[in-house]
């Protein structure tokens, strides 16, 4: 995926507007006589949580962590800024997008961190196990999933100056056929993975898409129709068309940023495309939005 | 030592997990005795709707709209009448749909017809209401169904569009002529 981005320049809005193709990015292979595999492209969107290195000691093992600087631009998009923060950070939850030859909607797997929160059921249950990184039990006021009463912009601080609060919930949006399913995928590979940092991160599920064919269902048909992760889709768990977090059927709306924009092969990366040496006037030039075939599929889909 | 390059543990994120779970039965556990119904109820569909009814419900289905459509039927005081008609014929269901459309039972008759709507419009129309003479006008539904019920409306698909503020297209399909109608209509592999 880096390669074909970078290779074709879609990494600058101008780079976008020079390209004249469809925007796919490659689907693999499999491997042949021949000639060896080629895995097809994988996106990742991963979250953090900020680790204080002396009071959180004891969490740190538990955590896949990494030394970052978070930026702060400064105004109009930081109040705060320009700055960096130099912070631990420990992984909370993270997606796996990985786009094959039956699978040219990706297929999307979603996995957090076991500490995050309960489930509703677990909370109505009352059949809590904490230490939970998201959820209090003790904090009879703190809603669940309820939104922040404003956009919050925090400062280089990082302190969350405000009355309100909140906490995570996992809402239950599978069938229990899939959660089981689910559930024996993780103790499978915990014992695989016992003895390293991810055996305290578990799989929600993947989504993938059932009629990969289908002209009219451009996503392929979901399966299941909504996934969520509660760190990165807290506050949009759920069971509603449209509004409920649905990888495909969020990441299916992603655009070039380019005008006139195209369809991005399911990946908002190029959106934050920047402009080269800083000019980033009207399009230098009007060419018709690349035709892409039906759904970018038609003929291409592996039977 | 495990070898646990970040290649190979992804590779087996997006790809062992999704066949596993793939294999999943998609479905809440049916009530057993209403599973063979609940069959029987799909097929039906599919006479009186002239829709596939392996499009109603193809064999995974993630959205499983036709348990919405089924609990809401039998929730009508003319259900039990109008299954027995199906039961009698499993292997016939447009026999079947030809009974019920013809049935002299005013409440088979038009749950009959409430079940068409629902499919094609998402919405929930009283079979005592569609049977007053003469009719309403206009006949009101007693509600939409459920939110997905109105994305899954047939009425959309049928005339080659979508629901207001929700498509499965892609970016700038509106610039493209529909697709043919056979794309949204017919079975997988058909």
């Amino acid at each position: 995926m880096f390669d074909f981005i970078d290779d074709k320049s879609l990494y600058s809005k101008q780079g976008q507007e020079r390209f004249d193709g469809d925007i796919l990015f490659p689907e693999g292979v499999n491997p042949s006589a021949d000639a060896p595999g080629r895995m097809g492209a994988v996106m990742l969107k991963v979250s953090w949580h900020i680790l204080d290195p002396s009071k959180d000691k004891a969490l740190m093992t538990q955590f896949h962590t990494a030394d970052a600087l978070i930026y702060f631009p400064g105004p109009p998009a930081t109040k705060t800024g320009p700055t960096c923060v130099a912070k631990t950070l420990g992984l909370i939850g993270f997606h796996v997008g990985h786009k094959t030859k039956f699978a040219p909607q990706w297929v999307w797997s979603s996995f957090e961190h076991v500490r995050n929160a309960p489930n509703e059921k677990q909370v109505a249950l009352k059949e809590l196990h904490p230490p939970y990184t998201f959820f209090n039990a003790g904090c009879p006021r703190c809603l669940n999933n309820k939104t922040p009463p404003s956009p919050w912009d925090p400062p280089a601080s990082l302190k969350f100056h405000s009355n309100d609060k909140s906490q995570v919930v996992r809402s239950i949006i599978f069938p229990d056929a899939v959660a089981r399913k689910v559930d024996d995928l993780n103790r499978s590979f915990g014992t695989l993975l016992k003895g390293t940092v991810w055996e305290n991160y578990m799989l929600i599920t993947t989504q993938w898409p059932s009629d990969a064919k289908s002209k009219a269902d451009c996503n392929g048909a979901p399966t299941p129709t909504y996934l969520a992760n509660t760190t990165l889709e807290t506050y949009s768990q759920g069971r509603v068309p449209l509004a409920s977090s649905s990888c495909m059927a969020c990441h299916g709306n992603a655009t070039t940023r380019h005008v006139p924009a195209t369809a991005s092969d399911f990946t908002f990366i190029l959106e934050k495309a920047q402009c080269e040496n800083d000019i980033c006037g009207p399009p230098t030039t009007n060419k018709p939005a690349a035709k892409t075939e039906r759904c970018g599929l038609a003929g291409r889909v592996a039977p | 030592m495990i070898d646990f390059t970040r290649r190979k543990v992804l590779g087996v994120a997006g790809g062992a997990m999704a066949s596993a779970i793939g294999t999943a039965d998609l479905t809440e556990p049916a009530i057993a005795e209403d599973a063979a119904d609940l069959d029987l109820f799909v097929k039906l569909s599919g006479a009186l709707t002239g829709i596939d009814a392996l499009q109603l419900a193809p064999s995974v289905d993630a959205i499983q709209i036709k348990r919405v459509y089924f609990k809401q039927a039998k929730s009508d005081p003319g259900f039990e009448g109008l299954m027995q008609i199906v039961r009698a014929s499993p292997t016939d269901p447009v026999g079947a749909a030809d009974k019920i459309m013809n049935s002299t039972d005013q409440k088979i008759k038009y749950l009959g017809r409430a079940i068409i709507l629902a499919w094609y419009l998402g919405a929930w129309y009283q079979p005592t209401v569609l049977a007053q003479t003469p009719p309403p006008s206009p006949v009101n539904p007693l509600k939409v169904i459920s939110p997905t019920a109105y994305t899954q409306a047939w009425a959309w698909r049928v005339a080659q569009t979508h629901p207001m503020g929700y498509s499965e297209l892609r970016f700038g399909y509106w610039s493209d002529e529909p697709l043919p109608i056979e794309d949204f209509v017919k079975a997988k592999g058909a």
